[in-house]
């Protein structure tokens, strides 16, 4: 049994206790009949009275298992749930249709009443709400048409070939087709079969920062049309040091593709033993008489030929070599057949001679002819290609430690900038001296661990990785509280609600930043459907688990019986003198 | 006063009370009327709708105060029950006045005598219960304020509705300008092109190039300073012609945009939307010849006539047309030239558009013997002032065969005959381009660039034929094109003529899905393309071996160039070219024949006085420094492209800042919108509008989308660049990394 006193019980007790006795004295004193029963009602009378102040109750055990049921359930598979099993409690969130004898769940109600659920109908509850919810059968709504995949690159760049691929549920066997829509107008287009539910559409921005595609979507005559949101990284230049042997055509076109970028350069050429000529494009002369730590930490990317890289003292070879354990980057142009074998701390694949002293290979749809380096590095698994035929790898890279060693056996690439075509001489350097290049250490990084779409007052969960010992965080410049995780160090996250659409920025204090969109109430809705209902098939049971969840709960003993027991106590005090 | 006085005085009263009545509620009715139109003018209704709104209210009206006052149903026995009630000392007896004295007793009788010289002496002040002061005041008030609000705020409408609008092809002018009277726009195209002046009442221009185009425009009200700006840059002040009117006067050649602009009263500068000028250039004319082939072989038995048929066709008139006919004798080296001018023998004299011309060509006569060659081309000239268009056909070649020659071919390694004959050698260019050069001062500008053109075009040909046995197929006529000879000042020759690729707006100019398509299409038509390994490129399927191609190939790039000079008539910078190209071409021919030419190495002379003197102080590192921040193309247009992204513009209005960004962005995209005036004009007025913030906000969003889509299409695709990664290592992927490279290598598997 337990008590739910209005005031202390101590306190009431010892009140109590004194008014009995005083009240005992008093019918004692009375030279009067029926003496027993009237001590015995003026206990009662005081116990009736305890009572009523000390709320005294019992726990019962009951069972709660409940039937959520959510927007777009369907009812017969409800009718059929309840016959099988009829201690559920139907219950519903709001946007659910009605049905009988169920009861609608507050959002408050909801969050005390998630251990309860046992089954779930319909298009289930939102991701970040099936937190704290118990093992659950869930029951999803028939599919419908539309969007039910998106993927979108993470990392977009300007002037740079990019998918968008997805997934579609068509409910009709005819074609379907997906445009992609820049600001300017359609960008790219694909039919889907009856057969394929899988689109995919490229894109080339070209303008960093915040852009609004289009995904229109053409099905039996209807046509409806969602925004997918791109942000565009802004350009960021490298640091590059060029050492040569003697002057190229290769690396002059290749510094002038490079300086037309903005990167800045330092780049020595070797004119006889002792002389060298320097240039230094958009930076300041610096002194490049030797390699050391120093001057390399100034680069990003070191771009030597085989002529050059021979010529280094053993101890420059250490630094390089040291340095790309760092990070560094070493991008080799082998412009002859080294005789005597490669430097093999610092290009350690080994080679095959190859038969054709030229390659064919594909830039986009077009295939060009260069002379290459009648050379091929053997098959290595450590090694990642970036332009490869069928005679073996052209141009590629391996990691060393958390730096990189590239290589180019292609030669007088510049020909591609003489006939005009700089967009294929874009496409054949850049991947690989982007992927060489040392990256820029930053102090900070921001995810959201939400999946698009995320809407308006949703709770979005942001995760920062920082370095410093209490990182801020700003969204849209409002500073955010940040929870560091109690196991990893560094690892802080916070959860954050928006509340107009459109696109949202997260910055913290070390300067990175996350620029992403939240939609529209009204766009992505088929997205949003389906990812929800994934989220909810992963996180339920399964098996059929019909176990009934037993709660005790607290039950009161009536008041107004001890409200009853008092007047009837009473009422014979004041009768017994009149009989 | 009479019996039958009295009832006539009555029966007036009673006629002017409705008379009244009557008139005051008409009073009101003109109040309502006045109030209607005036709403509707402030509202922009259409004029009927105002008229038809007013009119139906004001009928309602009428019927309703009619009902309200019972104008309709007023008997003469209200009116005396009136006149009792007003008049308390005609004792209520009016209506005894009405009745007959023989239905009267002798006591009314009395009274109603009494009550008739009461009466009478009543009349002239009787009152009648109608005020007519609070409808004229009322239609006074309307009309006062109605005035008052037209005038204050048709003033404002025309000074924001001079943003809108406008662009559609024939819009009339209230719709054009608001604040414009009227327009006359006279266009007088040049008088050789035979067509009539024309005027028109719309900004818009579609004229022949030439065309002279006057404007005269009335305003409704005082303006000041009014100007035409023509393509953003270029303004013509507009002079007075009388009140309000104002004319300006102007010659077209190009194709272009244009807009008004002038002070209002407030010194306010104000702009008009923009108005397209299309120019339609006067096209060279067309010939063709007819009934002959390009390559003609005749031998002896053939006939030595042939009938040259041509049909010239010109959009306005043809001035001239001649024959070029050239003889060519001997071979090799040695062949002779003999250049005439043939006149056509039917028609003799040219005119109009469209004219079939014969001659017939009488080869034994032109000198023409067995193995000789006549070339010929059609020359003519339209009607065009000052310079005449000047157009011609390809070359025809007829050759006149010679059986009692054998061609022989010394060398079995070189497979073909390189030099064909019937077009002149690299040498004889050379010969006449030098020729040419001293006889400059000589001859006149036109005939010394019309010569220099010759020579670029049989530079062309020469090209060509040696283009053929590179494999190259991109230019299939040898002839030029109609109209290609004469150039606007204006354009840059070097891009008609020279080698460009990757200019941005090839890229602009083909779009992503096209070429997706393509893609598509391409490996559609043979899926094997994408696995297979091309080793034979059309480049390599030639007759030489790869020195000799190579050779070849660089004379024929070295002869663009040449040809690019001759065609600049600059026969001068064109001749180093030539010899370049004429040094290959003798290399080529020697090629095979030249198995070995060992050449030593001639050092240059050594300075005894530094030989061994170790002297290094001459020998230094050399620095080049380059500091070249390249800018992007379109900055101002990519910078209201982030702000377009960046601020929600739909709520708030432009920030002097963001005005200033559109102003730059618009006038980058006027730029282009020079050469393409029907694709950019409509935004570079929602540009403007939009700018002065007078796009209304429910209309923002339609501009802003028409803004973006303008702004990303003029960007231009540019080749990707490499940019530098940023990359968090968190501490445990440092130590996860560290741990790997401790391992042993042969564990890590």
């Amino acid at each position: 049994m337990t008590i739910d006193p209005v005031f202390s019980p101590w306190l009431l007790i010892s009140l109590l206790s004194l008014l009995t006795i005083f009240f005992l004295w008093l019918e004692l004193r009375r030279r009067l009949k029926f003496i027993v029963w009237r001590c015995t009602a003026v206990c009662l009378s005081m116990i009736a009275v305890a009572a009523i102040c000390l709320r005294p109750g019992y726990s019962v055990s009951v069972t709660t298992n409940i039937l959520l049921l959510t927007p777009d359930y369907n009812p017969s598979v409800v009718d059929s749930l309840l016959r099988a099993r009829p201690e559920l409690v139907t219950r519903q969130i709001d946007g659910a249709t009605s049905y009988k004898n169920s009861q609608l769940l507050t959002a408050t109600d909801l969050e005390a009443s998630k251990q309860q659920i046992a089954i779930i109908a319909g298009e289930g509850l939102p991701t970040y709400a099936l937190d704290g919810v118990g093992e659950f059968q869930y029951y999803g709504p028939d599919s419908r048409a539309g969007i039910t995949l998106l993927n979108t690159p993470n990392d977009i760049r300007v002037n740079r070939g990019h998918t968008i691929s997805g997934a579609y549920n068509k409910t009709s066997g005819g074609k379907v087709t997906f445009y992609l829509e820049s600001p300017a107008g359609k960008e790219d287009s694909v039919d889907l079969t009856s057969m394929e539910n899988i689109f995919s559409l490229s894109f080339t921005p070209k303008q960093n920062g915040k852009i609004r595609y289009r995904l229109t979507v053409l099905d039996s005559g209807k046509t409806y049309t969602e925004p997918i949101p791109i942000y565009v990284n802004p350009p960021s230049p490298l640091n590059i040091l060029i050492i040569q042997g003697y002057p190229t055509f290769e690396v002059r076109y290749l510094k002038n593709f490079l300086q037309r970028r903005n990167h800045s350069m330092a780049i020595r050429y070797q004119l006889s033993k002792q002389i060298f000529r320097y240039e230094f494009v958009n930076r300041k002369p610096t002194a490049l008489g030797r390699i050391s730590p120093d001057l390399l930490s100034q680069y990003d990317l070191l771009i030597v030929d085989n002529e050059a890289i021979n010529n280094l003292s053993p101890g420059e070879r250490s630094v390089i070599r040291t340095s790309i354990d760092a990070g560094f980057g070493v991008l080799m142009l082998l412009n002859k057949v080294p005789q005597g074998g490669l430097t093999k701390d610092i290009f350690p694949f080994g080679v095959t001679s190859a038969r054709r002293d030229s390659a064919v290979i594909k830039i986009g749809s077009t295939s060009y002819t260069f002379p290459a380096l009648p050379i091929r590095p053997r098959p290595n698994p450590e090694m990642i290609e970036v332009t490869s035929n069928a005679s073996g790898t052209l141009s590629g890279y391996f990691r060393a430690r958390k730096g990189h060693i590239a290589f180019q056996l292609l030669q007088e690439t510049y020909r591609l900038v003489l006939s005009g075509d700089s967009l294929a001489y874009g496409k054949l350097w850049s991947p690989l001296i982007e992927q060489v290049a040392k990256a820029r250490g930053s102090r900070s990084a921001i995810s959201i661990g939400n999946q698009f779409p995320f809407y308006i007052d949703e709770p979005v969960s942001v995760r920062v990785i920082s370095r410093d010992a209490s990182p801020r965080l700003m969204a849209d410049s409002l500073a955010v509280a940040l929870i560091e995780d109690p196991l990893i160090d560094g690892v802080w996250t916070t959860t954050i609600w928006h509340r107009i659409s459109g696109w949202h920025t997260l910055a913290t204090a070390a300067g990175d930043s996350l620029n992403y969109y939240v939609p529209q109430n009204t766009e992505w809705l088929s997205l949003k459907k389906a990812r929800q209902l994934l989220s909810n098939r992963r996180a339920s049971n399964h098996e059929q688990d019909e176990s009934q969840v037993r709660t005790y709960a607290e039950k009161k003993y009536p008041p107004i019986i001890f409200y009853l027991i008092f007047v009837s106590a009473t009422g014979f005090l004041w009768l017994a003198p009149k009989l | 006063m009479k019996e039958a006085e009295v009832k006539y005085r009555l029966q007036r009263t009673t006629q002017k009370y409705l008379v009244l009545r009557l008139i005051a509620a008409v009073l009101w009715c003109l109040c309502v009327i006045v109030t209607c139109l005036a709403v509707g003018q402030l509202l922009s209704l259409p004029i009927k709708i105002s008229w038809f709104t007013a009119l139906s209210l004001s009928a309602a009206f009428l019927v309703f105060q009619s009902i309200r006052t019972k104008i309709f149903s007023i008997t003469q026995g209200q009116m005396m029950s009136f006149i009792n009630r007003q008049y308390p000392e005609l004792e209520e007896s009016t209506d005894l006045l009405l009745s007959e004295d023989h239905l009267l007793t002798s006591l009314q009788r009395l009274q109603k005598e009494k009550s008739s010289k009461r009466f009478e002496l009543l009349y002239p002040t009787l009152r009648l219960p109608v005020r007519l002061v609070w409808p004229l005041a009322m239609l006074a008030a309307t009309v006062v304020i109605a005035a008052i609000l037209l005038y204050f705020f048709r003033t404002r409408t025309a000074d924001i509705s001079a943003f809108h609008v406008l662009a559609k092809k024939e819009s009339p002018v209230s719709a054009a300008v608001s604040g414009l009277k009227n327009i006359k726009v006279v266009t007088l195209p040049p008088r050789y092109t035979g067509l009539q002046s024309k005027e028109q009442e719309h900004f818009n221009l579609n004229i022949p190039e030439g065309t002279i185009v006057a404007w005269e425009i009335s305003f409704t009200g005082k303006i000041n300073d009014p100007k035409l700006i023509f393509n953003g840059k270029d303004t013509l002040e507009m002079g007075p012609s009388g009140k309000y009117q104002f004319k300006a006067k102007s010659t077209f050649f190009t194709s272009g945009f244009y807009q008004l602009t002038w002070r209002n009263t407030h010194g306010k500068r104000k702009f008009s939307d923009y108005f397209q000028i299309t120019v339609s250039p006067d096209a060279p004319a067309d010939i063709k010849v007819m009934e002959l082939d390009q390559f003609t072989e005749l031998s002896a038995e053939d006939p030595h006539t042939i009938n040259l048929k041509t049909i010239l066709t010109d959009d306005y008139a043809l001035r001239d047309a001649y024959i070029i006919a050239t003889v060519s004798k001997g071979s090799g080296e040695s062949v002779k030239f003999r250049e005439e001018k043939l006149r056509f023998t039917q028609p003799e004299k040219f005119g109009g558009k469209l004219i079939s011309a014969q001659r017939p060509l009488d080869l034994i006569s032109l000198g023409l013997e067995p193995g000789d060659e006549l070339y010929f081309y059609v020359e003519a000239l339209d009607s065009r002032l000052p310079h005449a268009n000047k157009s011609r056909t390809e070359t025809y070649f007829i050759s006149l065969k010679d059986t009692s020659v054998m061609t022989t071919s010394l060398d079995a390694g070189l497979g073909v005959d390189l030099m064909p004959e019937y077009f002149r050698s690299q040498r004889q260019i050379i010969i006449d381009s030098e020729k040419l050069l001293k006889q400059k001062k000589s001859l006149v500008r036109e005939k010394f660039n019309a010569r220099s053109n010759e020579l670029g075009h049989d530079q062309k040909v020469l090209r060509l034929r040696y283009g053929e046995f590179l494999g190259e197929e991109f230019e299939s006529s040898i002839g030029p094109v109609a109209g290609v000879e004469e150039h606007h000042e204006n354009e840059d020759i070097t891009k008609v003529y020279g080698h460009q690729h990757d200019t941005e707006m090839e890229h602009d100019a083909v779009e992503q899905p096209a070429g997706r398509t393509q893609e598509k299409s391409d490996s559609e038509t043979d899926p094997s393309k994408a696995y297979a390994h091309a080793h034979d490129s059309e480049e390599e399927a030639t007759f030489f071996t790869q020195s000799i191609r190579s050779k070849l190939k660089a004379a024929v790039t070295i002869m663009w160039d040449a040809e690019l000079h001759l065609r600049l008539n600059d026969p001068q910078k064109s001749l180093p070219f030539q010899y370049r190209a004429l040094k290959l071409l003798k290399e080529i021919s020697q090629d095979s024949r030249i198995y070995v030419h060992r050449t030593g190495f001639d050092p240059p002379p050594l300075k005894e006085e530094k030989r061994l003197s170790g002297d290094l102080s001459e020998l230094r590192n050399a620095t080049a420094k380059d500091y070249k921040t390249t800018n992007e193309r379109f900055q101002g247009v990519r910078k209201a492209l982030a702000y377009l992204a960046n601020t929600n513009l739909t709520r708030v209005p432009l920030s002097p800042e963001a005005k200033s960004i559109f102003i730059r962005a618009g006038k980058e995209l006027s730029s282009i919108a020079i050469a393409q005036p029907g694709r950019y004009l409509k935004t570079l007025s929602i540009i403007k509008a939009f700018s002065e913030g007078e796009i209304s906000q429910a209309d923002r969003l339609d501009a802003i989308d028409k803004i973006s889509a303008a702004f990303y299409s003029v960007l231009p695709v540019e080749s990707y660049s490499p940019r530098a990664e940023n990359e968090l290592l968190h501490l445990m992927d440092e130590k996860f990394i560290e741990s790997i490279d401790a391992q042993p290598s042969g564990k890590r598997k």
